[in-house]
């Protein structure tokens, strides 16, 4: 076992992160999350999923940041290059593409006048052109947004000038799974759910292994829980610039479920995808402000999650999840990673109702903080991040 | 879908009702049976998913002819019900969200 049952480790690795209570505030405050909007989500690179999402030319989704009030389009362009946009029509304002994802024919109209533009943004048609004054084509194609792709992640900036480039913004994330196989897993499962919970409130409760044997010992405690280390500890921590990653080791001598022992059996793939970047058996970065990237050591090959926690209002958010796993050979491997899937969902079903009665109790102001361990290092420099960059103007 | 089996497999048939074809349908048959009957249900599928495993991998899992696809749907049914059965037991135990609030895509 790479775990070591010291006390106070992190802090003692991290002397500069905080000791005392976290305020609540942030997690309540409509004046904070009003904030948020200008200071956190449209001044740093936000996740909007993958590149093999729009695997070929004119591919495209589209994503809804409500936050910022703002709807992104999503599209690789003929010249094979991943752009956003906003989804506005440039002539009076209408919302572009209606459909959350899809093949755009070649052109882009517009269900008001019939404008259209290519997959690159370029407008290249209007009806009656003739009867416009002064029109310049050129000028008139669909608003970039800046957008940016580190390792088929597709991430944008709404920031007229991103004060740095994704990469630097990753700075120490990128380092540690530069060159990560993530295309070999690909997208096997989405879910969604609403929550009534800040999207903070629902990160931090993911962002630590200390309720697993609580919350979760129906669930999944038995697969990380130990003998000599009953409370989860992490067997490594890291804090980025903006970001942070916590990893574990998986109990070896857990229990096998009757089911999970016949999906061992019969999950008998040839391939192997592993991630040799992976710190321990688990890694879960928190990639700043609201997206968590885990990896998972798979039995037959290593899979992946993310997660975005898409804020809606102070004490009300969206959390997607994606499950990507290496394309299952036979169907004993499919049947093993929807058994997979279904574990960590049961698991992930409690963490949505933890959610809103966190919410619901940080809401009340019983108190005007929150007491954290050193396992809990984590969240405590997230919400130093999350304050350093609201106090910058 | 179809209504029967694979040859193999036929014995199976009084348990049907949980061949469904999406991952919605089967959590809301979860929901709606009792623990009884998702514990008969389990026993039996139990026993012989390994060799429905076997006689499944000799198709593609996105194109499989009919019956096999009625017993690849009933597999998955098992997938759902066996954290019930060999995790929490009883399934009032659990405080989760409610499962139609959980919305899969895919």
């Amino acid at each position: 076992m790479q775990t070591k049952m010291i006390d106070k480790q992190w802090s003692e690795k991290y002397p500069e992160v905080g000791k005392g209570p976290v305020s609540t505030e942030p997690n309540i405050s409509p004046e904070y999350f009003e904030l948020e909007r200008d200071r956190i989500f449209r001044r740093h690179w936000i996740n909007m999923g993958r590149v093999d999402e729009i695997p070929s030319a004119g591919k495209y989704f589209v994503r809804e940041l409500e936050i910022c009030k703002v709807s992104i389009l999503v599209v690789r362009g003929n010249d094979d290059k991943v752009r956003a946009f906003h989804n506005v029509c440039p002539h009076r304002g209408n919302t572009l593409v209606l459909d959350e994802r899809g093949q755009c024919p070649g052109r882009f109209g517009c269900g008001f006048h019939s404008w259209a533009f290519t997959p690159e943004g370029e407008l290249a048609h209007v009806p009656d052109e003739e009867n416009f004054f002064d029109l310049d084509k050129s000028k008139l194609g669909l608003t970039p947004i800046h957008c940016d792709v580190w390792e088929g992640f597709i991430f944008i900036n709404l920031a007229p000038e991103p004060a740095e480039t994704l990469r630097e913004f990753l700075g120490g994330v990128a380092t540690q799974l530069d060159g990560t196989p993530f295309s070999e897993m690909k997208l096997l499962k989405t879910y969604k759910v609403e929550e009534a919970a800040n999207w903070k409130t629902g990160l931090d409760a993911q962002n630590e292994l200390y309720h697993l044997p609580f919350q979760h010992r129906y669930t999944i405690g038995n697969a990380l829980v130990m003998k000599d280390n009953k409370f989860c500890r992490f067997s490594n921590v890291n804090l980025y610039n903006y970001h942070s990653v916590w990893s574990c080791e998986y109990n070896p001598n857990a229990t096998q479920l009757p089911t999970e022992a016949v999906m061992q059996r019969v999950d008998n793939a040839l391939t192997d995808v592993r991630v040799k970047q992976r710190i321990s058996d688990f890694d879960w970065y928190l990639i700043f402000p609201n997206m968590a990237l885990l990896l998972f050591n798979g039995v037959s090959g290593d899979f992946f999650m993310t997660y975005n926690f898409w804020p809606i209002a102070v004490d009300k958010c969206v959390w997607e999840m994606r499950y990507h796993f290496p394309p299952a050979e036979n169907v004993g491997q499919r049947l093993a990673q929807e058994w997979t899937i279904g574990r960590l969902r049961d698991t992930l079903m409690e963490d949505a109702f933890q959610h809103e009665k966190i919410q619901k109790g940080l809401a009340a102001r019983a108190r005007p903080d929150m007491v954290m361990q050193d396992e809990e290092i984590t969240i405590r420099y997230f919400h130093e991040v999350i304050e350093r960059e609201m106090a910058r103007a | 879908m179809a209504t029967t089996l694979p040859k193999p497999f036929r014995d199976l048939e009084p348990y049907m009702a949980w061949s469904l074809a999406t991952e919605r349908e089967r959590i809301a048959k979860r929901v709606a049976s009792s623990m009884d009957e998702i514990i008969e249900f389990h026993g039996v599928m139990s026993k012989r998913l390994e060799e429905m495993v076997e006689y499944l991998n000799q198709y593609p899992y996105n194109d499989m002819p009919p019956d096999a696809q009625s017993l690849c749907n009933l597999a998955l049914s098992l997938v759902e019900v066996s954290m019930l059965v060999e995790m929490y037991k009883n399934p009032d135990n659990l405080n989760m969200v409610e499962a139609e609030r959980f919305v899969a895509y895919q």
